[in-house]
């Protein structure tokens, strides 16, 4: 069975149907657990104290940006060679929600920093990189609500996208190829553990939760883009006739 | 809850509440785009039928 089939708008609403309020309870309980363990079953950290907990929505949140971006190229390089509007308009749909995670990268860290760097924020690497491609997702949306017709749009925004994915790529690896105020990456699989026990289960099931999250949202949004453009084009066909 | 009542409490209460309130936004801009899709499609099939 190929995975081309799901290019098929009808095939991608029926399958996203019935994922869809699985997907949701999911994120709905994972959330509940995750935020009630950070919240009030963690120590405070020994240097950082409370503002430890702000590391739970954070990192997901920076994952997030990074990897929707990620899946934002994916797609648009799919639409752009393979001609399926259903990748565009699955990358279309992940974009402001890749930028809402992104806001809440970049102010959850500001946030943190204040009171463990001294300051809100500094033109490091990595921070740069995450503000550039924030432009960029905000530039992505900007570019699909100025162009009308929906191909060329897709079309477009999508060179957009391939064009910022060096910052989503400097996004990830920034803190590796510079010294940068940025602490590492704090879950690697090269570099081992860095994350206390205490920290790390609590840690996984916001990730996991925030992925559900984020999965759920897609799917609402792509069948509301597959939508849109049906009405679109049924009432293109009625004025044609 | 001893979060609320440390020194960094102003700092953790901040992040929390900027995440809920922005996650809520975009929850909110979603389900109603998607309520609206929905209703738009209805009335153009309603519409190509006549």
């Amino acid at each position: 069975m190929s995975i081309w089939r799901y290019a098929n708008p009808a095939e991608f609403m029926r399958l996203s149907g019935r994922l869809l309020l699985p997907v949701w309870a999911a994120s709905v309980i994972t959330l509940a657990v995750g935020l009630a363990w950070a919240l009030f079953a963690t120590p405070d950290d020994y240097k950082q104290g409370s503002t430890v907990k702000i590391l739970f929505i954070h990192v997901p949140a920076a994952m997030l940006a990074i990897n929707t971006y990620a899946i934002m190229a994916i797609a648009s390089g799919v639409g752009i060679v393979r001609r399926h509007h259903v990748s565009f308009l699955v990358a279309k749909a992940a974009a402001p929600i890749g930028a809402a995670f992104t806001a809440i990268a970049l102010v959850t860290g500001a946030v943190w920093g204040q009171p463990m760097w001294g300051t809100w924020w500094v033109w490091d690497a990595r921070l740069t990189s995450v503000l550039v491609m924030f432009f960029f997702y905000l530039g992505y949306m900007a570019l699909w609500a100025t162009i009308e017709e929906p191909d060329k749009a897709g079309d477009l925004s999508g060179v957009l996208c391939l064009v910022g994915v060096i910052f989503a790529f400097l996004s990830r690896y920034a803190v590796n190829f510079w010294a940068t105020l940025h602490q590492g990456a704090s879950l690697s699989i090269a570099e081992g553990q860095r994350v206390d026990d205490a920290f790390r289960t609590p840690l996984y099931i916001m990730m996991v939760g925030f992925y559900l999250f984020f999965i759920a949202l897609l799917l609402v949004r792509a069948r509301t883009e597959i939508r849109q453009r049906r009405a679109r084009s049924l009432r293109m066909q009625a004025l044609r006739a | 809850m001893s979060f609320l009542a440390d020194k960094y409490a102003v700092y953790v209460i901040s992040a929390y509440g900027a995440t809920a309130a922005i996650l809520a936004g975009l929850l909110w801009t979603t389900l109603s785009a998607a309520a609206k899709a929905r209703k738009d499609l209805a009335e153009a099939e309603k519409e190509r039928g006549r």
